[in-house]
């Protein structure tokens, strides 16, 4: 017993914390909503899942406060009370120590135990007082772990007759009352059987003598029905057999009528099937008209087997959308498999083609549409939607601007986005920067902006949307917009330009990412300690990920984070300078060139070539990277798109697409800022993943110190 | 309970007003073979009827039946008020299909 209990706290655990997410989220859309009737039920599903899954786990402290906190709700499900912002208050503030109570169980973190007993007395003030009494501890939630022993049975399908005693009547019992409370056991279809009723001349009135077949599906088990007829049974006669339960498996489901294999095949059309059917007549209806069975029975047989239907339907319905959990690690390791596995693809197929053997080489080619498959399919169970970010932020935005006296509501938007776990997790904390950034700096105090002519209340929109093999997140204010000559001002104090440099708002705005840049005048509790935005940059380079930001005064600021969809593997262009190989990432590649020893002479020492009529800048990745060796007759550029310019690299040849599996360089190779990383080739050899961004970077500065 | 029978061109028309129990079955038993006897078409009016128990409940389905056996028809006279058609509803016997007997697919439990 105990191992079991210990086994369902650690099953529950997971689930727990989810449940006190959804219960947020929740209670942050009622408090926009307070008249939904859809969220109090939410609401109120999640505290009884935790109230009954907390009981069965013996979490005594939670299950006896979700109880009372239920009881409140349950009042606001019944109209009896409103759910008034002080409710809801109250409320976050019980989740919160909800989280305390399962922290303290699952981490034995600490509890402050008065902090329950204040939030009930609060909550119990709210109620009307003929509820108040009701809030009663161990008891209630005694009857809770009954409960949840209750519902935690399967659903079972019973087929019941009840034939009461003839003097029934007599006895001052009615049956239709009975047939209420089997009613009240679950979905229940009951028919009157009236076959035994005699002609008027043979009746007794006072006798009974019409019995019933019901059909119930209930998970409170027989004993419950038999508890209905408990008063009744000795005189009475009830039969109950459970014709169908959930969860054990049967062959019927199974089974295809000939009508459907027909069709299957296409031997038969349904409009055709639809026209035999209509004709031939329906067995029930033949044997009501040879006086065979009543239609009281047929009508019995046909709701049973509509319960039966419906039960297997909603099975099945659960079983598709069914999901397993699986510890993290598992999916590390998958992952990594995956990624040798892509490695030894890449030498069979290097072995196959050096062999030259045709049978070999198509198998090869086999095992390299399944590793491409089998990559893909375990990148997308490591996706998560990005919504389990976004509604953690929702509670960030209520509190901080509580805090700072503003009113500022938090859209969101593509929050079914999916992202690798490893990489939404990462992302937590920049976006929180970024988010705490808007509220302290972004949106104005409600009086600001009222005298500038907005709406007293912010909105702050944080959307996420697929673009290609990226995943594109923006952040938009609509507050104050960032302030270029107090950044312009604070860049010349701090010597990062010259007075007189000019530069464009977009390069003034880039510098805020520098380290120790803020333009605070006050630090707050929020933000403005000139720590954040020089971090968030870090962050998200370090998830090889790129951020830009877009402001106009007065109107608001939009920060577009693009990331891709995952750190583990990507499709790689693989190239080759002298010995050396290199790998770009093949989304930003755009299209490759030839450059002959003509263009060269053309272009009279100017690195730039022409593309179809547009003059594209390029890099010698052989001069960067100082290797030694012949340059070829024909080079080739590599051009790829930096922003709104495209730029090119030239290297000796290009081998051809790569699925490369990223592996760091370890922390001796940490401060090179040309490689993103390497990956391990079919032979056995190491390629250098190369980080476009920052060697087209490094190029400009040295352009720039060429010029000056 | 009240109750009233009247005969007009071959229709017997019974109203009942009131409580429908088990202790007025007997008087109900008593109107309802004397209106099959004496008309060949009855007419059942239930509109004033405030309830209905399964006793009597009964006796309207024994009726019907009664009126099948003897090749004569039985139908209600207006709606049925809302309290009796949930005891019909309580009691199971709202149904799809009469019984055996329905030949003329007359059943008054048949939801139309």
């Amino acid at each position: 017993m105990e191992d079991l209990i210990a086994k369902l706290k650690q099953a529950f655990q997971e689930e727990a914390y989810e449940l006190l997410s959804e219960l947020e989220t929740a209670l942050l859309e009622l408090e926009k909503n307070p008249t939904d009737r859809n969220l109090v039920d939410r609401i109120f599903r999640v505290m009884h899942t935790i109230k009954g899954s907390g009981a069965t786990c013996e979490f005594r402290e939670i299950a006896e406060f979700a109880h009372e906190l239920e009881t409140a709700l349950d009042l606001v499900r019944k109209g009896e009370l409103v759910a008034t912002k002080e409710l809801i208050d109250l409320t976050l503030s019980a989740q919160d120590q909800l989280k305390a109570l399962f922290d303290g169980y699952y981490f034995n973190g600490a509890v402050d135990e008065t902090k329950t007993r204040r939030i009930l007395a609060s909550i119990r003030e709210l109620l009307p007082a003929n509820e108040k009494q009701k809030l009663a501890g161990p008891e209630a939630a005694r009857s809770a772990q009954v409960h949840a022993k209750q519902t935690r049975r399967a659903s079972v399908t019973y087929r019941i007759r009840f034939r009461p005693a003839p003097n029934i009547f007599c006895k001052g019992i009615n049956p239709l009352l009975l047939l209420n409370e089997l009613r009240e056991l679950g979905p229940c279809s009951v028919i009157a059987q009236t076959d035994e009723i005699p002609l008027l001349e043979d009746m007794d009135p006072e006798r009974c003598y019409t019995y019933w077949d019901a059909v119930l599906t209930t998970s409170r088990g027989i004993d419950a029905i038999k508890d209905v007829f408990i008063f009744v049974k000795d005189e009475s006669e009830v039969s109950i057999d459970a014709v169908h339960e959930e969860g054990v498996l049967d062959d019927e489901s199974a089974h295809k009528k000939l009508g459907e294999i027909l069709l299957e095949r296409g031997d038969l059309s349904s409009g055709e099937l639809r026209g035999v059917l209509e004709e031939q007549r329906r067995v029930g209806e033949m044997l009501v008209e040879n006086g065979l069975v009543s239609g009281g029975k047929i009508q019995s047989a046909l709701l049973e087997q509509q319960a039966v239907k419906e039960l297997r339907d909603q099975r099945r319905e659960a079983f598709t959308a069914s999901s397993i959990r699986v510890p993290i690690d598992r999916l590390d390791t998958l992952m990594n498999l995956v990624g040798e596995l892509v490695t030894v693809q890449a030498r069979l197929s290097q072995t196959a083609m050096s062999l030259g053997a045709p049978g070999l080489f198509s198998l090869a080619e086999e095992v390299e549409r399944l590793t491409a498959d089998l990559r893909e399919t375990t990148m997308k169970i490591r996706m998560l939607p990005l919504g389990t970010t976004f509604s953690k932020f929702k509670r960030l935005v209520r509190s901080l601007s509580q805090e700072l006296g503003k009113e500022i509501e938090l859209v969101t938007d593509g929050a079914d986005t999916e992202l690798d776990k490893t990489l939404i997790e990462r992302l937590t904390d920049p976006l929180v920067h970024l988010i705490r950034n808007s509220i302290d700096h972004g949106i104005e105090l409600p009086h600001l902006r009222e005298a500038a002519g907005k709406p007293p209340h912010g909105t702050i929109r944080l959307s996420a949307v697929h673009s290609g093999h990226q995943v594109l997140i923006t952040l938009t204010d609509d507050g104050a917009g960032l302030d270029a000559e107090s950044i312009r001002a604070k860049a010349i104090q701090k010597g990062l330009i010259a007075p007189e440099a000019v530069l464009a708002d977009k390069d003034l705005f880039s510098l805020i990412f520098l380290p120790g840049f803020s333009t605070a005048t006050e630090v707050t509790s929020v933000s403005g300690r000139g720590v954040g935005m020089d971090v968030v940059k870090k962050a998200i380079d370090a998830l090889r990920g790129t951020i830009e930001l877009s402001s106009i005064r007065a109107r608001g600021t939009t920060v577009t984070l693009s990331l891709p969809l995952t750190l583990a593997i990507i499709d790689g262009f693989l190239t080759r300078i002298g010995e050396e190989k290199f790998i770009f990432p093949l989304a930003e590649v755009e299209e490759c060139i030839e450059l002959k020893q003509q263009d060269l002479e053309r272009s009279r020492g100017r690195r730039l070539v022409s593309v179809r009529g547009g003059l594209v800048p390029y890099v010698r990745l052989r001069e960067q990277f100082l290797l030694d060796g012949e340059r070829p007759a024909i080079e080739q550029i590599v051009i790829v798109r930096h922003g709104r310019q495209r730029v090119g690299f030239v290297v000796d040849a290009i081998i051809g697409e790569h699925q490369t599996v990223i592996k760091s360089l370890g922390k001796f190779y940490r401060h090179l800022d040309s490689v993103s990383g390497a990956t391990i080739l079919g032979d056995g050899t190491v390629a250098l993943i190369l980080d476009l961004r920052a060697l087209i970077k490094t190029a400009e500065q040295e352009e720039t110190a060429l010029r000056a | 309970m009240a109750q009233e029978f009247a005969r007009t061109n071959g229709h017997g028309r019974i109203a009942f007003e009131g409580d429908l129990t088990v202790h007025q079955a007997d008087e109900i038993r008593a109107v309802l073979i004397k209106a099959l006897s004496e008309a060949d078409h009855a007419l059942l009016n239930v509109l004033n009827v405030t309830s209905a128990d399964l006793a009597c409940l009964q006796l309207l389905c024994s009726a019907h039946r009664t009126a099948l056996q003897q090749g004569k028809q039985l139908s209600y006279e207006g709606a049925v008020p809302a309290l009796v058609g949930k005891a019909v509803e309580e009691a199971g016997l709202s149904r799809s299909n009469g019984c055996c007997l329905d030949r003329t697919r007359t059943c008054i439990w048949v939801v139309k």
